[in-house]
């Protein structure tokens, strides 16, 4: 699909799609321009709530259950990692280790440390260590390529 | 199946691990024996003497290669560490200081005080220059990956890549 960004100076922001045919990617830009962007289901406490993954910083996998990490909750969705970090990963999801996918978006500052790994704190001032491995990946995913993803 | 997938996963993870501390070992052993030849080398020179010997080369190879397995395994890699705390002078202080003790009953500087003195000033400099190294190059990192984060919050990368 060919991208054509104009900026401009006055009037309002305005996008504008042109397709032959309608299919799943366009719907989804559509939805995501009208604010109807996919929400997840999420069970926080006694209640069930729509969210959406933009307002999740990070999940996390406990003993095969999966919990996501807003700003001031932390609510278990039934999506496994993989599927998360798959479905997910044009939002900015990234896997950082076995256990936890973070947001890239939602990341506040990073920080190098020893052995090539990365620390990365959250907008909820958690800190979430990004292995050597893992830390490569998000190079090249910060740098705009893919090419050091596995 | 399941269960030996699992094995050999911890198998990886744990030669992967195993190869890392080695990097790392290799790594000390070339910086650190690079500087006692160094300093060996001066000490030479300043003697007027023009030829080294292989025998004490290859014993501060060798030394070096000890005492990069005593950094990484028992000093927890500590020239690598974020910020100079007390553990880590301490370290430092051990490490020079084996490093001149084996320098003296090896007889590398003929065993002479004051160059056995020198040499673990010296050593005492080199591993306070790795260490401030080190942190200056992770700074220089976190700067670099901060800015990059920045672009990639703003989509300039992905705009890049559509032009």
């Amino acid at each position: 699909m060919k991208l054509t960004m104009n900026k401009i100076l006055q009037g309002e922001d305005e996008v504008i799609i042109r397709y032959r045919e309608m299919n799943e990617q366009i719907e989804m830009l559509a939805a995501l321009v009208e604010g109807k962007a996919p929400r997840v289901s999420a069970r926080c406490g006694d209640e069930t709530i729509l969210i959406s993954p933009e307002a999740i910083l990070y999940l996390e996998s406990v003993d095969g259950t999966t919990w996501a990490y807003l700003a001031d909750q932390v609510c278990r969705i039934y999506e496994s990692l993989e599927k998360a970090a798959l479905a997910w990963g044009e939002r900015g999801f990234f896997r950082c280790s076995k256990s936890m996918v973070i947001n890239i978006y939602r990341i506040s500052t990073l920080k190098s440390e020893p052995g090539n790994r990365i620390l990365a704190k959250m907008e909820n001032g958690e800190q979430v260590v990004i292995s050597r491995r893992y830390a490569r990946q998000l190079r090249g995913i910060l740098k705009g390529g893919a090419e050091d993803e596995e | 199946m399941k269960n030996k997938e699992s094995r050999n996963g911890i198998f990886k993870e744990n030669f992967l691990r195993f190869l890392g501390a080695e990097i790392w070992i290799e790594y000390k052993a070339c910086l650190y024996s690079f500087c006692m030849m160094v300093f060996y080398c001066i000490y030479l020179l300043c003697g007027g003497i023009y030829q080294a010997s292989i025998l004490i080369l290859a014993e501060m190879v060798l030394a070096a290669y000890f005492m990069g397995y005593v950094q990484v395994y028992l000093l927890k890699n500590f020239d690598e560490s974020d910020r100079l705390g007390k553990r880590e002078v301490w370290s430092i202080l051990l490490c020079s200081f084996v490093y001149t003790l084996i320098s003296f009953v090896l007889a590398w500087f003929d065993k002479s005080l004051p160059a056995t003195g020198l040499f673990f000033l010296f050593m005492l400099f080199s591993f306070g220059c790795v260490c401030m190294v080190n942190r200056m190059r992770r700074a220089y990192d976190t700067r670099n990956l901060n800015k990059m984060l920045e672009e990639f919050k703003k989509g300039e990368q992905r705009y890049d890549k559509c032009n």
